[in-house]
């Protein structure tokens, strides 16, 4: 039988494949799994040895048990509340499809890659000035400090995130299946009962995501003076450096994360399968009632204020343009160093990516455990994986300078490939099968085959993976806390110290050219993703 | 009565209607040939307001309804439409497609519309089943039966019967042709095909680059 005629799906690369399954499983488990299998081992010895009260700390109670379920409370929270604002506002930009607003929208999109600490700074520095015109009129501090604070910080943070999942469900519906609506139906109905089941797997997703991320993170709520759970795997780990114990502490916030995670499978996998993007023109715009409309321009009010209101801030403190350069100069190796790691992981997450983003294209029986492994690593919080690093670096005595200067670019390639992969996934499912076919039928060689149709049609993906690892190992801080040589420092983490003496010109400056950077690379990803939807239909077909 | 005037619609450098005139009383039929991107589904477009002209006015029973930069919206129109592509929701069941656009009635009254128009259009025993679980040929009589379920004033259908045996054709047209004369419906109907265009009866136009060229 005719291996080729058999193969059921797009096989752009046309590389063996046993040796793609192997690159796919080898490299994919050594580097994004690897850590957590190495903890795994590591807590599974110090149990054996005797050496862990491992009950008490997988089992929190008190102290414990309260953080938990504040760390769940305000994950909870956050997401409901981004997903409804980035829903609204989302609804008030898609309904107009007007120039402006959806040049606004590709402005927010690549914000969604910043830090959430620079956002908790610049509301920090927001809440100073607050408070100074409070105290001349007498009135009260206003601080953005505790839950309420970490919430409106979280909030803030992730609305470009929730609007661009939102944006992307909205766009993904076919104006064909709206438009069947709105003969027979209002616009208000036809939302309820057309386009928001069909774009529910990307909102489901988007709310996944953003649940994942506020119930992992610890850098807003330790700034903010709130006390989450994740903070407390840090500062285990930091007292007894034993990473089974990190380990066993972070199950109880690993669960609920896992649990996410793995009701994110269908929503994700629909969603790689409609990525085709779509513009609906309107005739008549969209009348939704009143209050709909009312709520979503609150929406678009608080989106606006919550993302680009600490801009401003960053601006005015960072001061001239000598200023932001002095800062520049003062930090141009943690500079240096950031674009360095980032660079190497984003490219390093194109082999590993490509090679399991075209093993999940191929039904079969261990289709489904991939899935679980890809998606293993989005459920486990930044600094455990930070941990997992060391600790396998130690065993593997990969101590010597030249290798623990890139372990940073590994913990954001275990970080963030599972991402470069969906968005390889969702690339190669949207190319026609028959593209692959015709080429195996004209060009013999499956290197040109590879060089001249494989890496063209899949040139979008290649681009907005890799920018998007790249614009997030450059804000990540958690795991690269945890594994960054003496003596190094990336620009997050010099960010990072500086935030805990209060904000100063310095500190917005560097936040600026962070920002710049990540945007850059957003921008590069949006610009990208603009383009995924290539027009299909024959010429004349429609008219 | 469908009434369009001077009506004009470029896409790009494309013409794809131009300056057309066209009155079609009510309860009339129409049927609308040319060959692929003379502009037979952009007219259609203009008329169910899914599509704003650069020129011209669509009117129906004597009301404007659509003009350069404005257009009533759609579901204000009594139209029901079968798209060019079946467009039918995917998360929806065929009885919940074709019950879509069916309202104020009794539940019970609902029922007994959709076994008629399930048996009407051949497609019995499907009624739970998902487009996706659907022939080409079903899922374009499942679009049929949607257009026809809400007994609009105006029937727009793109080439309604495409995907299907000569047999079906004979009786699905029937069904079309019954239900539009219950209703006293105004029938647009574009299809290809010369014979099938005589078997739908009425007028019969001939559209090429966006203009009436013979009636």
């Amino acid at each position: 039988m005719n291996k080729g005629a058999a193969y059921p799906s797009p096989d752009p690369l046309a590389l063996p494949r046993k040796a793609g399954q192997w690159l796919a499983l080898t490299g994919y488990s050594f580097v994004v799994l690897g850590p957590l299998a190495a903890l795994l081992v590591a807590t599974l010895l110090e149990i054996l040895g005797g050496h862990s009260d491992w009950l008490e700390l997988t089992v929190p109670v008190g102290r414990r048990l309260v953080l938990l379920g504040n760390s769940l409370g305000l994950a909870v929270a956050v997401t409901g509340i981004v997903m409804v604002q980035g829903f609204l506002a989302a609804v008030a930009i898609w309904s107009r499809a007007e120039r402006a607003g959806v040049l606004l929208l590709w402005l927010v999109l690549p914000l969604m890659a910043i830090p959430s600490y620079i956002y908790a700074l610049t509301w920090l520095d927001l809440a100073g000035v607050l408070t100074g015109w409070a105290r001349q009129l007498g009135l009260a501090s206003i601080g953005p400090f505790g839950w309420a604070g970490s919430l409106w910080v979280e909030v803030a943070a992730l609305a470009p995130m929730a609007l661009g999942f939102a944006w992307l469900g909205l766009r993904g519906v076919d104006p064909d299946l709206i438009e069947a609506g709105r003969l027979v139906r209002n616009d208000w109905i036809g939302l309820i009962r057309i386009t928001l089941p069909l774009s529910a797997p990307a909102l489901l997703t988007g709310a996944g995501l953003v649940f994942l991320l506020s119930l992992l993170d610890y850098s807003v709520p330790s700034l903010l003076q709130a006390n989450v759970y994740p903070m407390e795997i840090f500062a285990e780990y930091s007292a007894t450096h034993s990473p089974g114990r990190a380990f066993l502490l972070a199950l109880p916030l690993v669960l609920p994360a896992a649990s996410v995670t793995a009701g994110l499978l269908g929503p994700l996998r629909a969603m790689t399968v409609r990525t085709a993007m779509h513009r609906i023109r309107w005739a008549s715009r969209p009348s939704w009632p009143g209050w709909f409309a009312g709520l979503q321009r609150v929406a678009c009010a608080l989106v606006g204020a919550e993302v680009l209101l600490p801009y401003a801030v960053l601006v005015i403190r960072a001061g001239s343009i000598q200023g932001l350069l002095s800062s520049v100069a003062q930090a141009a190796s943690e500079i240096r160093y950031s674009l360095l790691t980032a660079t190497l992981a984003a490219l390093m997450s194109l082999p590993v990516g490509i090679a399991m983003a075209r093993r999940l294209l191929r039904p079969g029986a261990g289709t489904a455990f991939l899935w679980v492994g890809v998606l293993a690593p989005l459920a486990i919080p930044g600094s455990l994986v930070g941990i997992g690093l060391t600790y396998v670096a130690n065993r593997l005595g990969l101590q010597s300078e030249g290798i623990s200067l890139v372990l940073p670019s590994f913990a954001g390639l275990a970080r963030f490939a599972p991402l470069a992969v969906l968005v390889l996934l969702a690339q190669l499912k949207r190319l026609d099968p028959l593209l692959f076919e015709a080429g195996r039928l004209f060009q013999a060689s499956a290197f040109r085959r590879w060089l001249q149709i494989g890496i063209p049609l899949l040139a979008p993906g290649i681009l907005a993976s890799a920018g998007l690892v790249f614009a997030l190992t450059l804000g990540e801080l958690a795991a690269t806390l945890m594994v960054a040589p003496p003596g190094q420092a990336t620009l997050t983490m010099r960010i990072y110290n500086y935030l805990h003496y209060g904000a100063s010109g310095t500190v917005a400056g560097l936040c600026l050219v962070l920002a710049a950077c990540v945007l850059m690379a957003g921008a590069g990803v949006a610009w990208v993703a603009a383009r995924w939807s290539w027009p299909v239909s024959a010429p004349g077909e429609g008219i | 009565m469908i009434t369009v005037r001077n009506l004009s619609k470029s896409f790009g450098s494309i013409r794809a209607v131009d300056g057309l005139t066209l009155e079609i009383p009510a309860g009339q039929t129409l049927v609308l040939q040319g060959p692929s991107g003379s502009g037979k589904t952009t007219l259609l477009r203009l008329v169910a307001g899914l599509e704003l002209p650069d020129e011209g006015e669509v009117a129906l029973a004597g009301s404007p309804v659509s003009r350069p930069g404005w257009a009533t919206p759609p579901h204000s129109r009594g139209i029901g439409m079968v798209f060019q592509r079946s467009g039918l929701w995917p998360h929806m069941t065929v009885a919940q497609n074709i019950l879509f656009g069916v309202t104020g009635i009794t539940r019970e009254q609902a029922g007994l519309q959709l076994r008629t128009l399930l048996v009407q259009a051949a497609l019995e025993g499907l009624a739970e089943r998902f487009p996706a679980q659907l022939s080409g040929g079903e899922a374009r009589r499942v679009a049929l039966a949607r257009a026809l379920a809400a007994a609009p004033q105006r029937l727009l259908l793109d080439e309604p019967l495409t995907s299907q045996d000569p047999e079906l054709k004979s009786r699905l047209l029937e069904t079309i042709r019954g239900r539009a004369r219950e209703s006293g419906a105004t029938l647009v109907y574009v299809t290809h095909d010369a014979a099938e265009a005589r078997q739908v009866g009425g007028r019969i136009v001939r559209m090429n680059r966006g203009r009436l060229e013979a009636d």
